[in-house]
This record gives structure tokens, sequence and C-alpha cells, in this order.
């Protein structure tokens, strides 16, 4: 266990290496001057040199590459085009905010997914069960940003009774702070974003669940629970929800893609000061630094959620080996 | 009553079971009537399809949803099993009746410990601590030759031979009367099986637990168990002391699996019975047997023959033509017989 641990660490930190590579040349490869934006064509020669210089992009490629690497390792992601503060204090911010957005309504989600699934199946055939089943698939299929969009229009504009976006309602907290995540009107403006991510991330653990759980229930060993006089409780818990479990777990790496993504889409449509949607800025600014730094982000996201997701898989499954 | 009845641990009476199977009903059982002495072995045959996993899991009460019990009792020391409420009926299985199942791969949960498994039975009908009810599966373990150091083990690390002795060990654990094992051996190779059933049959002698063997092999029935019950198409179709059986069957279906078995001893090839089981959807009458049957006539086809005793030692048979059958026992050793007159 250890040992796989500290191997699959070193794999972890490898991938990003060469994530943060790909990613390096990737930009200054791309066709297009990233620095056009900063630097302008319009500036005599001497100024455009001398602003190269002071970005450090007089010195070769290669050279260029080692300096970020060590920049990286310290956690230097340069300075944005746009606000030209130190990007890493920029981003710290966004990925809490998206973090207290997306980390609760994906837990919440798959929580009530998988319970209900697992419930609904196990009382199979209920009118419940068929009803659920065709709101869930329906719920699957419809864009996450038309369902927020729907949701605002209903919930916000038609009740008024949630905010039409923002985190916190303007000129209430001049600088995020613990106390504004703790305020009642930061909650209020958490809700709905929070609902709708959670009504569309509800689906696919619910189906997957549900089926799964079906095809547990006719396994020999929960007829064998049954038979060694189990109670009905423990049967449901301690055999065929436990089971179930597993091929929702080997999903988790893919779930993860789907938070992020929906995260962009979210953040977007209800204007949540996340990653998402400061990825989503940056990009129509050019603002190159910022985009390279979300992106690493969201890659050390998803690489550490994937090595969690096969720590879980082989805590969860004793047949899965450790080699 | 008799003394026969007396000794009784389990009986069934008239019992009938259907599978509904796309709004039709499949007669899987049909009158079925039992009686299981204390302590007793009774091997249960036939082939595959005729209903004997539906009977025992009827008896655990453990059938699938789509199964409906139509009529019948199963009375064990006397209470009717099927009039009981789910938590009387809980209380009563495995400590009054536990079963080896099919197959012991699948039978044991396979994240959880197979230790734990067996404490999970205990506990669900005492109040044993857990570190009471392992030193209990330990000794279980040991009593069917699995070194109790494995009782953390996960079922994948067993061998089969090893599983089947951690679903037999989980069988004793409440030291029930009865004990079902249905095909318990089918997935191992010959010698772990005569290990395994030399072991079963050893316990068997110093508990006393009443023994119902389904197994396919006729051989070990006519070696090992006491009683013998030959079941086809959901129907008892012969049942008594396996002596009298194997010596001279009462019925054409028993006489076939008697013949069907090489008899090094007697110099002649096994036959084997043409034709497949019949359709069991409901509403078919006469005898489920006679479209195979060398002795059919008429009367077969139109009426289904009742279960009548032979003799008072419990030797039961359902053929209109059982009576006939010792002159014809020489005929159905040879596999012409069958050919010729079956259609
Ligand atoms: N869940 C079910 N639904 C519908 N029909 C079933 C079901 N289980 C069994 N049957 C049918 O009931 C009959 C008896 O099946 P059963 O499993 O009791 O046979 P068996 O004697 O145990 O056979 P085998 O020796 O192969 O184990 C068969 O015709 C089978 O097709
Ligand atoms: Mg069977």
């Amino acid at each position: 266990m250890r040992q796989f641990l500290i191997k699959r660490t070193w794999h972890a930190l490898l991938t990003l290496f060469v994530m943060s590579t790909v990613m390096f040349f990737m930009f200054r490869l791309l066709p297009g001057d990233p620095t056009a934006t900063v630097i302008s064509p319009a500036l005599y020669p001497k100024a455009q040199e001398a602003l190269k210089a002071q970005f450090g992009l007089d010195k070769p490629l290669f050279e260029q590459y080692l300096i970020y690497l060590r920049n990286l390792v310290l956690l230097d992601f340069g300075i944005s085009f746009h606000t030209l503060r130190p990007v890493a204090g920029e981003i710290g911010n966004r990925l809490i905010n998206t973090l207290v957005l997306i980390l609760p309504s994906m837990i919440v989600a798959y929580a009530i997914g998988a319970f209900v699934g697992a419930m609904v199946a196990w009382k199979r055939g209920s009118k419940l069960e068929g009803a659920l089943v065709l709101i869930a698939t329906a719920l699957q299929s419809t864009p996450v940003f038309w369902l927020g969009m729907l949701a605002i229009l209903f919930f916000s504009i038609r009740l008024d009774l949630f905010p039409v976006g923002h985190i916190v309602s303007p000129g209430m907290f001049p600088e995020a702070n613990l106390q504004m995540y703790l305020s009642l009107d930061f909650l209020h403006h958490l809700a709905l974003p929070f609902m709708v991510n959670v009504a569309y991330q509800f689906c696919f653990p619910f189906l997957l669940m549900r089926s799964t759980m079906l095809s547990t229930i006719g396994e020999d060993y929960i007829e064998l629970a049954r038979m060694k006089g189990v109670p009905e409780k423990r049967i449901l818990y301690h055999h065929a929800m436990r089971n179930s479990m597993l091929p929702l777990a080997t999903t988790l790496p893919m779930i993860l893609g789907w938070a992020v993504a929906g995260s962009v889409v979210i953040e977007t449509v209800f204007s949540w000061p996340g990653l998402g949607l400061l990825m989503v800025e940056a990009v129509g600014r050019s603002d190159y630094p910022v985009v390279q730094a979300a992106f690493l982000l969201i890659a050390v996201l998803t690489v550490a959620g994937t090595l969690f997701a096969d720590v879980l898989y082989g805590i969860l499954d004793p047949r899965i080996t450790y080699q | 009553m008799t003394n026969q009845d007396q000794k009784s641990i389990l009986s069934i009476e008239n019992l009938d079971v259907d599978y509904r199977v796309d709004r039709q009903n499949v007669a899987a059982l049909r009158d079925i009537e039992l009686s299981i002495s204390k302590g007793a072995r009774v091997g249960l045959v036939g082939e595959s399809g005729c209903g004997k996993s539906t009977l025992l899991k009827t008896i655990m009460g453990v059938l699938p949803g789509n199964a409906e019990i139509r009529t019948g009792k199963v009375a064990l020391n006397g209470s009717d099993l099927l009039s009981m409420d789910t938590e009387e009926r809980r209380k009563t299985r495995w400590a009054d009746i536990s079963m080896i199942t099919q197959s012991a791969l699948n039978a044991l949960n396979p994240v959880h410990k197979i230790g734990a498994q067996i404490v999970e039975a205990i506990q669900a009908h005492s109040n044993q601590t857990t570190i009471q009810a392992r030193a209990h599966a330990a000794k279980l373990f040991e009593m069917v030759g699995v070194p109790p150091g494995r009782l953390d083990d996960y079922p994948h690390q067993f061998s089969g031979g090893m599983r089947q002795r951690a679903v037999i060990a989980m069988a004793l654990a409440l030291q029930p009367e009865v004990i079902l094992a249905d095909e318990p051996t089918t997935a191992l190779d010959v010698i772990v099986q005569d290990q395994i059933f030399e072991r079963l049959f050893e316990l068997q002698d110093q508990q006393g637990f009443a023994l119902v063997l389904v197994t396919h092999d006729l051989a070990l029935v006519v070696e090992s168990c006491e009683t013998m019950v030959v079941m086809y198409a959901g129907v008892i179709v012969e049942m008594g002391p396996t002596h009298q059986i194997a010596r001279s069957p009462q019925h054409p279906y028993s006489a076939g699996l008697r013949y069907a078995i090489p008899d090094p001893t007697a110099d002649r090839e096994p036959i084997s019975i043409p034709g497949s089981p019949p359709d069991l959807s409901v509403g078919t009458k006469g005898c489920r047997f006679a479209e195979r049957c060398p002795l059919a006539i008429e009367k077969c086809v139109e009426q289904s023959p009742e279960l009548k005793s032979t003799n008072n030692e419990g030797h039961k048979v359902r053929c209109h033509r059982s009576a006939e059958m010792p002159d014809h026992l020489e005929q159905f050793q040879h596999q012409a017989f069958w050919r010729n007159n079956a259609s």
C-alpha cells in the first residue's frame, strides 16, 4: 500500500511535469504573438525591446523554459497582463470561490444520487422509480447552461427568490474574507447555482447506482445473506449498497472532468467569480499567464483526484492488488 | 401418527410452486410431498431443470420475486414456515435450517472478509460479541479443515475447495437441525469432491443434523444416502430407501437414471434416456415422463398418476405401470429398448 502510494505519487508528478512542458511550448509555438496585447506593435522598437527584456522574452526559448519550471516550483506564475498583479494571488481567491460552490454541490449530488438510486432499485417497480428515471434521463441530456438560465428566469426573475448572479451583493464585502463566506448574503447567492449543479450532477450517480443495484440484488451473496437470516436493513447497506458503490468509484476521475467543465459553464451563467469564469475572462483578454496558471491548476486538481480515486477504489475493493 | 412421522423434522405437503415468465406460468413444482427424519441423509436427484434448487429455495424462503407458492405447507418441527411473519421466518433461517449453495464463489461477498461473513451469520441470531463469534468461527474453520489463521482472507484469496469448506463452516455455524446442500462440489475436481463429502458426512455423524444432498452424482447417493428422492420435471416420481430404489427401481425414469451410471460388476454399457424434459407450462395433463417412457400407454398420456406407497418402508412411486416394472428391469438396461419405444 505504501509503495503503491509512493509510486502513484511519482506518476502523478511526472504527469504534471509533462503537462506543464506541453503547455509551455504550446503557448509559445501557437500562431499569434501572445505578447501583442501588452507590448503593442505601435510602440517604439526600443520600448518594445525593453518590455520584452522585462518579461524575459529576449532570452533563448530553452532558457525561458528553465526559468518557467523554476518559477512553477516556487509557485510563481508571473504577472497578469490585465491587472498587472501576481497571478498566484488572483487565482487563489478564485479557486476558493469555485471550491465552495462545486465541491459541496458535487458531494451532495453524489450522496443523494447514489442513495436514492440504490433505494428505488431496492424497492423496485415503484411509481417513484419510474418518475425519477424519466426526470434524471431528461435532466442529463439538458445542457447545464440552459438549465441555469431557466432557473434564473424562474426563481430569480419571475419569483424573485434569489439574486440573478454574483457571489455577494455589490459593495457588501470589498474584501473576500471568512466573514463573507459565512454571511447570509453569500448563502443567498450560493443557493441557486448550488441547486442547479446538484440537479445536473445528480443524474449520473442516480442512474448508475440504480442499474448496478438492480444487478447486485440478484447476486448469490445477497441470497445467501438472506438465507443466513441477516436483517434486511443490513443486507441493503452492508451488502447490496456497499458492493454497488464499486462502479461509481471507478468513474470518479471522469466525474472530476465533468465537475471542471460544469464549473466553467455554471460560473459563467451565474457570474460566479470562480476559476472557471476567470478562465473565460482571461481567454477573452488574451491574458496568457492567467490562462496558463488556471490550466495548470485544473491539471493538478484532476491528477490529484485520479490518485485519490485509485486509492479509494483499492480500499473499496479488496480484489485490487497494489502492483 | 406413525412412528415415522414423529421423528420427522422437516415435512412438506402438497407443495405447488410456479414461476411467472412473460405472463405465462411455469409449473416448477407440483404436488411435492416429502418428510425428512432427524439426522437423515437424503439424496435428491433428477436432471437439470427438474426443480431441485427451486425446492430448496422454497424451504429456505428465498424464492425470486417472480415465483409464487400456490399451495402447500413446509413445516419445521411441526410449525409451518410459509405462514410465519417476516421476523419469525428470519429467525428460523440458518439457526434451524442452513444451506450450502451451488456456487461457493458467488455465494461469498467478494468485498468482505470470510471470517466476518461467518461472524455475521452468528450475530444475526445471537448476542455474541464479535470476539466470541470469531473464536467460534475459528473452531468451525478447524472442523472443516481450513487453517483458522485465514479467517481474515477475502474470498478471492481462497481456492475453490477452501471456499466450499468455508461455506460448509458457515452452514454449521448455528448447529442447525437441517442442512440443505445444493450440488456443493460441482466446480471442484474429483479428489477434492471426495474429501469434502467425507468431511461433511463425518460432521453429520458427529452433530446429527439432517442432510438433504442435491447432486447429479447418483453413485454418491447410492453409496452414502439411506434415503433417495427422484424428481422429474417438477414432481417427485419415486422416493424411498436407496438400496430398494437402486436394486429395483419402480419408476421408468429412476430406472433410466440407475442404468445411466456405469456398473463395473455388470457387463453392460451405460444407457442414456433419449429426448429432453417436457415443457413445464401450466395446464398439461398426463404423466410428465410419458413422452420419453418406453412403457407409456394411452392412460399415461391422459391421466397423471398419484404418488403411491409400494410397501410400508416409505417407498413411494408415481407411475401407472409401476407394478409391471420388475418384469421390465432387464430390458431397461439396454439402450435399444429406450430408443425403440420412446417416440
Ligand atoms: N427465476 C426463475 N424464473 C423463471 N423460471 C425459473 C427461475 N428459476 C428456475 N426456473 C425454471 O424452473 C425450473 C426448475 O429450475 P431449478 O433451478 O429449480 O432446477 P434444478 O433442478 O436446480 O436444475 P440444476 O440441476 O441445473 O441446478 C427450470 O425449468 C427453470 O428454467
Ligand atoms: Mg439447481
